[in-house]
C-alpha cells in the first residue's frame, strides 16, 4: 500500500501514469498485456465477493440446518424420557396385591411429578377422558378436566394429545405452554405416548426458549468463523493484490520502458507524421480504470482492516521469521492485556507459554508445506496479568508489509471446554444409568419378505439374554431360542400375528438363560418405515425378581387369606384413609356383604354414623400412636343384633411406608351378656339377700364360719352382726344335734338342697324348728354355703295338730261308727274313754252319768284308784258336791294343769289323797241338760296339748249328744263334713299360693294361644278369601266372555253392555279382594328390617311403571341420594308403590305430568317425599284419605279399591313410620313416608 | 319333540265344576289336542291314575288344584311323588291361592310348577294355552 501511495503521490493520482505514456502511443501487444491483468483482477474481485456472499449463505443455512436437527435431539429425548415412563409403569403396575389399582397409579404419578430433565422439562399425564392427572409438573389432588385449563397458545391440547395418542409410538407437538413458575407463554416440545391399559396420555415436555439461546451462540461462532473465512479471503487477497500492484508496477515500467522505447524508437526515427500515432488515447483510459481498481481495492483492504481490528476475536499477526508480533487487533489488545507497544519485543509463544518453538513448528508444518491453508489447535493463552485460560489457535499465513506473516486467531474455549466437559458428564451419567436399570433395549426389523432381524440390540439385552452381541446380530433365533420351551410356541405365534397387525407387543414370560429360568418382559411399539418394513422398538425387562416375589406374595396372601377366612374372629385391614382394604370371611358373613364390595370403602356405610365414629376413634389412636389397642367394641351385624366383641387393633407399616390399621374381633356377645347377666343376678342376690324376710347367711364350708348374714337371721337368732359372724355353724344347734349337722355338711352337694328341719338354739337358748335351704358358692374365693332358713316352729306345731286332729277325727268317728253299730251304752262309753284317753296321752279317766236323782253313777273309768271308784259308785255323790260336778252345772270343762291345783280345787277327800298331777274334766251336755262328766287325768308329768283338751271337750259334747239323741249321730256326721270341709280349704290356699305362680304363665299362655288362633283365622280367611271368593268370580267371568264370544251374534246392544258390566264388576271385585289380602296379610306378615340402598330401591320401583309414564310422557324426576337406609322392605316396598301409583293415577291426565321423588334426612328420620302436578285432593278431606274404602273419587273417574292409601299407612305404622299429605285441588299432591331411623320393632 | 306327547292324556284334578268346565273350555279354544280326563277328589284322581298305569297310558301332565274334597291337595301331590310310577309325570298346580305356604309347601313336596288362576278369562285361557305348550309339546318327559 505503501508503495502505492508512493507511486501515486505525485501532482495528482492520474498524472502520474498518464505522465508514463504522455502523447506516446502502445504496441497492440501492449495493449493486450494490460488487458489481461485488468481482467484477471476484475476477475479476483468478483470472485472474492461471490465467495463472501455464498459464506453468508451457507452460515445462514446452517443455523437453520442446526436448529432442525437440535429439535430433532430434544424430540429423540422426550421420546426416550416416555418410554421410561412407560416401562416405570410396567414394573409398577404388576403389584397388584399390596395395592389397589388407585394406589398404584398415585404411587405412578408421585413418581412422575418428581421426574426433571432438560431444561425446566417435566412429565405430564391426563387420561383419555380428558381429565388432568399431572399438570404442569405437579400431581393434582383433584383431576380437573382438561377444557378447564386455560392454554395460552390457544391450542387444544386434549384433542392434540389425542391424535397422537393413536399413533404407533406416539408422537410429538410443539406449542407455547407456561413453565412451573412463570404464567408466560414459552416455546416447548412435548411427547406423547397412551397407556391403554390405564387410558393415561403420557407425555414428557422441555421448553425450546433454551435451545434458541444456544443457537443464537452457535450463530455467531458461525458468523466469527465467516469473519475468519473474510480474514482468509483477506489474506489471500492482499499478497494477491500486491502482487497484482507489484505486477502492475512492473507492467507500468514495462510499459513506461516500452514507452521510452517507443518514444526514443519513434525521436530517432525519420518518421513524418508522428502525430497521427492513435495509442495515447486508449491507453491513457485503460490505465485509468485499472486506478480505480486498485482504488476500490484499497478501500476494501482498508474496510477490511477495520472489521478485523473492531472483532473481539484476538487476531494477532507475527512474524514468519521471527515470529515477532507486527500487529494485534482490538480485541488481542484487550482481552491479552498487551499494549502494542508492549507486544513488539515479544513473540507469538510468549503469549502460548505451554508450547515451544519447536512444537509450534511442528504445529505449522503443513502450512509452512502449503499443505493446508489453515491450521487449529488448542493450547493455553497467558494475558498480561498472568492469568491462563484455554484457547483454540486458528493460524494462515498471510502477507503484511510485503512480509510473510502469521496471522492467529485465538478463540477463547473456556465455556466449550466446561460445556464438553458438562456434556461429559452427563453422557457418562446417561450411560450408567441406562447400564444400571435393568432394562435391555433392541430395534428388530420384519421386512415385508417376512425376513426378521435385530437391527439395534443393546450390550445390556445381550447380557440379559446371556448371548453375545455378534450371535444376536448374526441370527435372531438365538434370542427367541432363550424363551422357555413350554412358552416357545405361544410366543412365536404372537410374533407372526404381530406381521399382519402391527401393534403394541406385550409378552410376558419364562426364559431360560444358562440353564436358569427367569421371567422377561418384553415390549415392543411398532412403526413402519418408508419400505413397507415394520420397525419394533422394545423394551425387555428381567421382571423374575418381581415374578418370585409376586409368587411369594400370593402364597403368603393365600395363606393369609386361607387363615383369616377359616377363623371364626373377624378379621380386617384398613387402609389410612379408614377404608377397608381386607375383610374375612367371618365379617363378610356378620355383615352380608361381599369383600369387593365395601374394598374402599368405610364403615360408614356399614354401620352408620355413631358406630363408624367410635370404631375409627380408635383406628385412629392406632394409626396416630402406631400402638397395638385392645378394646371392647359394640357393633350391629346386618340382621341388627347387637355384637360385643373383644378387638385387638393394630397398625401395619409396608415398606414402602404404607400404614395401614388391622384388627381382629372375637364376639364376646354371649360373654357379655353372661357379665351382665351375672352383675344384675349379683344386685338381685344381694337385695334378696338382704331384704329377704327369712333368715340367710353364708358360712364357710371349710371352718364352717358365718361369712354374711342378713338382718332377719341376726333378728330372729338374737345375735348383732360383728357377734355373730365370729360364730360357727355349730355355735346355733343345740349341742346334742353337732354330730349329726357335721355328719350333713359332709353329704352336702353343689346342687340346691333341702336338707330337712333342724332344731336351731336362738341366742336366748329358745329352740326353734327350721327348714334349711342351701346351696354352694365362692364366697370370697372360698368355697361356701349359702343357706336360707325358714322357722317351721310354728308349722310343725300346726301340723302336728292338723295330725291330731286328723288322728281326732279318725276317732270321733269310730265313736261315731261303734255308736251306730253299739246298743250297749257302757260298751260305747268304754270305748269312748279309751279314745278320748288316747287323744289326750293320758292314762286315766272316768266317765259318769247324771242320775234322775242328780247323783253321778260311774259307767267306765280306766286306771282310777280302787278308793275313788268305791267313791263314786257307792257314796251317790250330787252333782254339786264334787269338782266335776261344778264343770256340768257350769258347762265348761274344768282343767287342772298342776298337782297344786289338784289339791286345791278337788273338793273330795279320795281325789286329794292321789298324786293326780293333771285333771281335766269335760261336762256331756245336750240341749242345756247335763248328762253327765268325762274325766281325764293323770300321775305322771305329761301334759295333754291344749289342742286335745279341746277335742276332749268336744268329744263330750258329742257323746252328750249322742246319748240324748240318735239325731246326734246325723248332727255329729254334719259336724265331721264341717271340718273336712275346713281342712280341704286350707290345702286349697296351699295350693292356690303355687296356683298364683301360674297365672301370670296361664295368661301369658292363653294370649298366645288367642293371638295364634286369630292369626289362624286369619289365614283361614286369606285362604277362603281367595278361594271362595275368586271361584265364583272366575265363574261368572268366564261365562260372561263365552257370552261375548260364542252368542255376540245373539245379543243386542243392551246385552252386550250388561255383559260388559259384569265383567268389569267382577274385576272390580278382584281387585278389591286382592287389596284386601294384601292388606290383612300386612297385619299378621312378620316384617323385618334390612339394609337396602334407597336410591336403587326407588329407581326400581320406579322400573315396574316405565311404559305407563312413557306413555303418558311423564317427566319423573329422583333426586334420592346413594345410601344404605334400615327399612322393612316389603312394608317400604307396599307403601313407596302404591304412593307412585296413585300419584300417576291422579296426574297421568293433566297436561305436562311430573313426578318428583325427593329425600331428606335428619337425626331420627329418612323421609321420601313424592310430588306430583296431578289434580289433588282438598284438604278437608285429608281425613278421609287414608281411611279404608274412603275414596275421594268416582271409580268410572279414577279406579281404585280405596285400600291402597291405607294399606300405606298400616304399611309404615309397622315401622312405627308414618305417612302423610299435603294437597291444593288442582294443583298437585306431596305424599311424605317418615321412616325412622331406629327400628325397635323386632315382629 | 315326542309325538306320542299328543296322544297321551292330561288329569285335570279339580272339584269346582265351573272351573272345570271353564278349564275344559279353555283347552278346547285353544284346540288342544290331548285327551283331558278329570278328577273330582283325591281318590277319584288315584284310582284314574292306577287305570291309566294298567293302560299304560299315563298322563303327560297333571293340573292339580289344591282345595279339593276328602284329601287335600298337597296330599294328592305327596301320594304322587311317592309313587314309583306317578312321580316322573309333571304335577303343576293350578289353583287360586298364591298363600306363601302353599306355594313353598307344593315345590317341597316336589311339585313341578305353581300356577294361580287368574279371574280374568283371557288371561285363563292364555295360562292354559302356556301350559299346554310347555308340558306337551316343549318339555321333554322322562321315559
Amino acid at each position: 500500500m505503501t508503495k502505492i501511495k508512493t507511486s501515486i503521490s505525485t501532482k495528482n493520482l492520474l498524472s502520474f501514469p498518464f505522465n508514463l505514456f504522455k502523447k506516446k502511443g502502445l504496441s497492440v501487444y501492449q495493449f493486450s498485456l494490460i488487458l489481461i491483468v485488468s481482467a484477471s483482477i476484475l476477475s479476483i474481485l468478483i470472485v472474492s465477493t461471490a465467495w463472501v456472499m455464498s459464506e453468508s449463505n451457507g452460515v445462514q443455512k446452517e443455523i437453520s440446518l442446526l436448529k432442525e436437527k437440535n429439535l430433532e435431539n430434544k424430540e429423540e429425548k422426550l421420546k426416550e424420557e416416555v418410554l421410561r415412563l412407560i416401562s416405570y409403569i410396567e414394573y409398577t403396575k404388576h403389584d397388584t396385591i399390596r395395592y389397589s389399582q388407585e394406589q398404584l397409579k398415585d404411587r405412578v404419578l408421585r413418581y412422575f411429578e418428581s421426574i426433571r430433565f432438560g431444561n425446566d422439562g417435566y412429565v405430564f399425564v391426563n387420561t383419555y377422558s380428558g381429565n388432568a392427572l399431572l399438570f404442569n409438573g405437579k400431581k393434582l389432588e383433584e383431576p380437573i378436566r382438561m377444557s378447564d385449563l386455560k392454554q395460552p397458545s390457544g391450542l387444544n391440547l386434549f384433542e392434540t394429545e389425542m391424535n397422537l395418542v393413536k399413533l404407533p409410538g406416539g408422537g410429538s407437538f410443539q406449542y407455547e405452554f407456561m413453565k412451573m413458575d412463570d404464567p408466560k407463554p414459552y416455546p416447548k416440545i412435548s411427547y406423547i405416548m397412551g397407556f391403554d391399559q390405564w387410558e393415561w396420555i403420557l407425555g414428557a415436555g422441555d421448553y425450546l426458549d433454551n435451545l434458541d439461546s444456544e443457537i443464537a451462540l452457535m450463530e455467531k461462532d458461525l458468523k466469527s468463523n465467516l469473519y475468519r473465512g473474510l480474514l482468509i479471503g483477506i489474506g489471500i487477497f492482499i499478497p494477491l493484490l500486491i502482487l497484482l500492484l507489484l505486477f502492475s508496477t512492473y507492467v507500468a515500467k514495462l510499459i513506461q520502458n516500452q514507452f521510452n522505447n517507443f518514444v526514443n524508437i519513434i525521436k530517432n526515427s525519420p518518421l513524418e507524421n508522428k502525430d497521427q500515432l492513435p495509442f495515447n488515447q486508449i491507453y491513457i483510459r485503460d490505465l485509468k480504470t485499472i486506478g480505480i481498481d486498485i482504488l476500490q481495492a484499497e478501500t476494501l483492504v482498508k474496510q477490511f482492516g477495520n472489521i478485523i481490528d473492531q472483532l473481539n476475536t484476538k487476531i494477532y499477526i507475527f512474524s514468519k521469521v521471527n515470529l515477532k508480533f507486527i500487529h494485534a487487533n482490538k480485541g488481542a489488545i484487550q482481552k491479552g492485556g498487551y499494549a502494542i507497544s508492549e507486544l513488539q519485543d515479544k513473540t507469538f509463544l510468549d503469549i502460548l507459554p505451554t508450547i515451544n518453538r519447536n512444537q509450534f513448528l511442528r504445529q505449522a508444518e503443513p502450512l509452512l508445506q502449503n499443505q493446508s491453508d489453515k491450521i487449529l489447535f488448542e493450547s493455553i493463552f497467558q494475558r498480561k496479568d498472568k492469568t491462563t485460560v484455554p484457547v483454540e489457535v486458528q493460524l494462515t499465513l498471510s502477507f503484511f508489509d510485503k512480509k510473510e506473516v502469521y496471522v492467529a486467531l485465538i478463540y477463547d474455549i473456556t465455556e466449550r471446554k466446561q460445556a464438553n466437559k458438562l456434556i461429559k458428564n452427563q453422557k457418562e451419567q446417561y450411560d450408567s444409568l441406562v447400564q444400571n436399570i435393568p432394562v435391555g433395549v433392541y430395534k428388530f426389523r420384519m421386512k415385508t419378505s417376512e425376513e426378521m432381524s435385530f437391527e439395534y440390540i443393546s450390550p445390556r439385552m445381550c447380557e440379559m439374554a446371556g448371548i453375545t452381541e455378534k450371535d444376536a446380530y448374526l441370527d435372531y433365533m438365538n434370542v427367541f431360542k432363550t424363551v422357555h420351551p413350554d412358552e416357545f410356541e405361544n410366543f412365536i405365534n404372537l410374533i407372526l400375528a404381530t406381521f399382519h397387525n402391527p401393534k403394541l407387543f406385550e409378552w410376558e414370560g419364562r426364559v431360560v438363560i444358562k440353564d436358569k429360568i427367569k421371567w422377561f418382559s418384553v415390549r415392543s411399539n411398532p412403526s413402519i418405515v418408508e419400505n413397507g418394513d415394520i420397525l419394533w422398538d422394545g423394551v425387555v425387562t428381567d421382571i423374575t425378581e418381581h415374578k418370585k416375589a409376586e409368587q411369594l406374595l400370593q402364597e403368603s396372601e393365600q395363606r393369609f387369606v386361607t387363615f383369616m377366612n377359616n377363623t371364626s374372629a373377624l378379621a380386617w385391614i384398613k387402609d389410612e384413609n379408614l377404608n377397608y382394604v381386607f375383610l374375612n370371611k367371618a365379617y363378610e358373613n356378620m355383615q352380608n356383604i361381599k369383600l369387593e364390595n365395601i374394598k374402599g370403602k368405610d364403615d360408614f356405610i356399614i354401620f352408620g354414623q355413631e358406630i363408624a365414629e367410635r370404631l375409627q376413634q380408635n383406628d385412629r389412636f392406632v394409626l396416630e400412636t402406631n400402638q397395638l389397642l385392645e378394646t371392647d367394641e359394640t357393633v350391629v351385624d346386618y340382621k341388627g343384633t347387637i355384637f360385643h366383641a373383644l378387638v385387638n387393633k393394630f397398625p401395619i407399616q409396608t415398606e414402602s411406608g404404607k400404614k395401614f390399621v388391622g384388627g381382629m374381633a372375637i364376639d364376646m356377645t354371649e360373654h357379655k351378656k353372661a357379665e351382665q347377666l351375672l352383675q344384675e343376678s349379683e344386685i338381685h342376690f344381694r337385695q334378696l339377700f338382704e331384704n329377704n324376710p327369712q333368715p340367710m347367711w353364708i358360712y364357710d364350708l371349710e371352718t364352717l364360719q358365718f361369712k354374711d348374714v342378713n338382718e332377719t337371721a341376726l333378728k330372729k337368732y338374737g345375735y348383732a352382726k360383728d357377734e355373730f359372724l365370729t360364730m360357727t355353724l355349730k355355735d346355733i344347734r343345740p349341742q346334742e344335734d353337732i354330730a349329726s349337722l357335721l355328719k350333713n355338711i359332709e353329704s352336702v352337694t353343689d346342687e340346691f338342697q333341702e336338707s330337712g328341719v333342724w332344731r336351731h338354739q336362738l341366742k336366748d337358748g329358745k329352740l326353734i324348728l327350721v327348714e334349711i335351704f342351701s346351696h354352694n358358692l365362692l364366697f370370697e374365693g372360698k368355697p361356701a354355703r349359702l343357706v336360707l332358713v325358714n322357722d317351721v316352729t310354728e308349722r310343725k306345731q300346726t301340723e302336728e295338730e292338723i295330725l291330731t286332729i286328723n288322728k281326732e277325727l279318725k276317732t270321733l268317728n269310730e265313736i261315731i261308727m261303734a255308736s251306730v253299730s253299739s246298743i250297749n251304752l257302757k260298751e260305747m262309753l268304754d270305748t269312748v274313754l279309751d279314745e278320748a284317753l288316747q287323744i289326750c296321752g293320758l292314762e286315766g279317766g272316768t266317765i259318769c252319768l247324771i242320775e234322775p236323782d242328780n247323783t253321778f253313777k260311774l259307767i267306765s273309768q280306766r286306771e282310777s284308784s280302787e278308793e275313788t271308784i268305791i267313791d263314786l259308785t257307792e257314796n251317790k255323790i250330787k252333782v254339786g258336791d264334787c269338782l266335776c260336778g261344778s264343770c256340768v252345772q257350769d258347762n265348761c270343762p274344768l282343767i287342772l294343769n298342776t298337782k297344786e291345783e289338784v289339791l286345791k280345787y278337788a273338793t273330795r277327800e279320795v281325789l286329794r289323797g292321789e298324786d293326780i298331777r293333771f285333771h281335766a274334766a269335760f261336762p256331756l251336755i245336750s240341749k242345756g241338760i247335763g248328762l253327765g262328766v268325762l274325766c281325764v287325768f293323770t300321775r305322771t308329768d305329761i301334759k295333754p296339748i291344749p289342742r286335745s283338751l279341746k277335742i276332749l271337750e268336744t268329744l263330750s259334747s258329742q257323746v252328750a249328744l249322742f246319748i240324748e239323741n240318735i239325731l246326734l249321730v246325723q248332727d255329729l256326721e254334719n259336724k265331721v263334713k264341717e271340718r273336712t270341709l275346713e281342712l280341704e280349704k286350707s290345702e286349697k290356699a296351699l295350693l292356690n299360693m303355687v296356683d298364683d305362680l301360674n297365672i301370670k304363665q296361664n295368661q301369658l299362655a292363653t294370649s298366645n294361644k288367642k293371638l295364634a288362633e286369630i292369626n289362624k283365622e286369619m289365614e283361614t280367611f286369606s285362604y277362603s278369601v281367595s278361594h271362595d271368593l275368586k271361584a265364583p268370580l272366575r265363574g261368572i267371568d268366564g261365562y260372561s266372555n263365552l257370552l261375548q264370544e260364542l252368542y255376540a251374534s245373539e245379543l243386542n246392544e243392551e246385552a252386550k253392555i250388561f255383559v260388559n258390566n259384569i265383567r268389569s264388576g267382577t274385576q272390580q271385585m278382584n281387585q278389591i279382594i286382592e287389596d284386601l289380602l294384601a292388606y290383612s296379610r300386612l297385619d299378621h306378615s312378620l316384617i323385618k328390617k334390612s339394609f337396602l340402598n334407597i336410591n336403587l330401591f326407588i329407581n326400581n320401583s320406579i322400573n315396574l311403571y316405565k311404559k305407563e309414564l312413557d306413555d303418558f310422557k311423564f317427566e319423573v324426576q329422583i333426586n334420592i341420594p346413594t345410601i344404605l337406609i334400615v327399612a322393612d322392605l316389603d312394608g317400604l316396598s307396599i307403601a313407596f308403590r302404591n304412593i307412585f301409583e296413585n300419584a300417576i293415577k291422579f296426574t297421568k291426565l293433566v297436561e305436562n305430568p311430573k313426578i318428583i321423588i325427593d329425600f331428606e334426612e335428619d337425626k331420627n328420620f329418612w323421609h321420601i317425599l313424592v310430588t306430583d302436578n296431578g289434580i289433588g285432593f282438598d284438604m278437608k278431606y285429608y281425613d278421609k284419605v287414608f281411611q279404608i274404602f274412603k275414596r275421594l273419587h268416582r271409580v268410572e273417574e279414577y279406579p281404585g279399591t280405596g285400600i291402597g292409601l291405607a294399606m300405606v299407612e298400616k304399611a309404615m305404622q309397622r315401622m312405627d313410620g308414618r305417612v302423610w299429605a299435603t294437597s291444593e285441588l288442582g294443583k298437585g299432591a306431596t305424599f311424605y313416608l317418615e321412616i325412622p331411623k331406629i327400628l325397635n320393632y323386632e315382629s | 319333540m315326542n309325538h306320542s306327547n299328543l296322544n297321551n292324556p292330561i288329569l285335570l284334578i279339580e272339584d269346582n265344576p265351573v272351573d272345570i268346565d271353564l278349564t275344559l273350555r279353555a283347552f278346547k279354544l285353544r284346540k288342544l289336542t290331548n285327551p283331558i280326563i278329570v278328577a273330582r277328589d283325591g281318590e277319584e284322581a288315584l284310582s284314574l291314575m292306577n287305570t291309566c298305569l294298567e293302560q299304560n297310558n299315563l298322563p303327560i301332565v297333571v293340573l292339580l288344584d289344591l282345595k279339593l274334597p276328602k284329601i287335600h291337595g298337597l296330599e294328592v301331590l305327596k301320594e304322587f311323588k311317592s309313587h314309583l310310577d306317578f312321580k316322573k309325570i309333571p304335577v303343576v298346580i293350578l289353583t287360586t291361592s298364591a298363600d306363601n305356604l302353599d306355594i313353598q309347601s307344593a315345590y317341597e313336596i316336589g311339585a313341578n310348577s305353581y300356577i294361580v288362576k287368574p279371574v280374568n278369562f283371557e288371561k285363563f285361557i292364555e295360562v292354559v294355552e302356556k301350559i299346554e305348550l310347555y308340558w306337551t309339546v316343549i318339555n321333554n318327559p322322562a321315559l
